[in-house]
């Protein structure tokens, strides 16, 4: 669960992976800190969100430089996003844009909007419980993740209208 | 420009589709076993910290420094001290020496029979 939450918001198995490790290692780490105000898993899925937030604003750094990776050659890191699997060359293309286009679009969001929207996209997180991860009320959730739907649709379709 | 938006929207309802139809992952067999070599590690080296920061004792420390310090003042007392008090000692001596043997009665030869 914890490795398919980080899998959620870096789109890629191998820093999923890594996340998870980090995670699991935090909670080795200040186990003692925790103050049993919530669920242990509640704990345990809030280390890992925050864990991708920092992933996903480290690479957004990253990729502040990425010309600068290309002309000395080394790849980009949108290459390693897992396209869905296809027979078809052309198919998998497009499924690769579809995702960096979509990962874009995510990115453009405000962390608490993009934490509960993924959050709902995974099965087994209930609206109470991403309440819980995110500290705040069921309500303020539905709002998050309704704001977050109206965003990520403007947001592609305004890519798709100035690709078009 | 009906066609342009139906398109549009096929898209943008295909990429949000993506997030629904992401597989769920099995993490790799080899995953356990990493993590425990890295809170293996991770403990090494929290053991090695507490041996240096938990030995550490402040107390001990300023006994310590006050035991080192003494004994470099008791060698600067000595250095300073053990030439002069050996040049007293033997001018005394050689005092003494020469009182005690020094005495006409003792002298092999008469000085004033060798002045003359």
């Amino acid at each position: 669960m914890v490795v398919n939450t980080c899998y959620r918001f870096v789109f890629n198995r191998e820093d999923a992976e890594d996340l998870a490790q980090e995670v699991f290692v935090e909670v080795y780490r200040s186990i003692d800190k925790f103050r049993e105000e919530s669920k242990l898993s509640t704990w345990i899925y809030r280390i890992a969100v925050s864990k991708s937030l920092d992933h996903l604003r480290r690479q957004k750094r990253k990729k502040r430089f990425s010309s600068l990776k290309r002309i000395i050659g080394v790849d980009d890191p949108a290459d390693s996003i897992a396209a869905p699997d296809h027979d078809n060359p052309a198919d998998v293309l497009a499924d690769k844009e579809r995702v960096a286009v979509l990962q874009e679009a995510l990115d453009s969001l405000p962390d608490n909007q993009k934490t509960a929207f993924l959050l709902s996209k995974q099965d087994g997180y209930s609206n109470q419980e991403i309440a819980d991860i995110l500290q705040t009320t069921v309500p303020a959730v539905e709002s998050l993740i309704h704001r977050a739907k109206k965003n990520l649709q403007s947001r592609l379709e305004r890519h798709y209208r100035s690709n078009n | 420009m009906n066609r342009s938006t139906e398109q549009r929207n096929a898209e943008v309802e295909k990429t949000l589709r993506i997030l629904d139809d992401m597989p769920r992952l099995e993490v790799h067999h080899l995953f356990r076993a990493h993590l425990m070599q890295r809170i293996d590690s991770l403990e090494r080296t929290n053991t090695l910290a507490v041996a240096f920061a938990g030995g550490f004792n402040p107390r001990l420390a300023f006994m310590g420094l006050l035991l080192i310090l003494n004994i470099a003042s008791a060698m600067l007392f000595f250095l300073h001290e053990t030439p002069q008090s050996t040049v007293g000692v033997s001018s005394g001596l050689a005092e003494s020496l020469s009182e005690d043997y020094g005495g006409p009665a003792l002298s092999y030869y008469d000085q004033s029979a060798a002045d003359r």
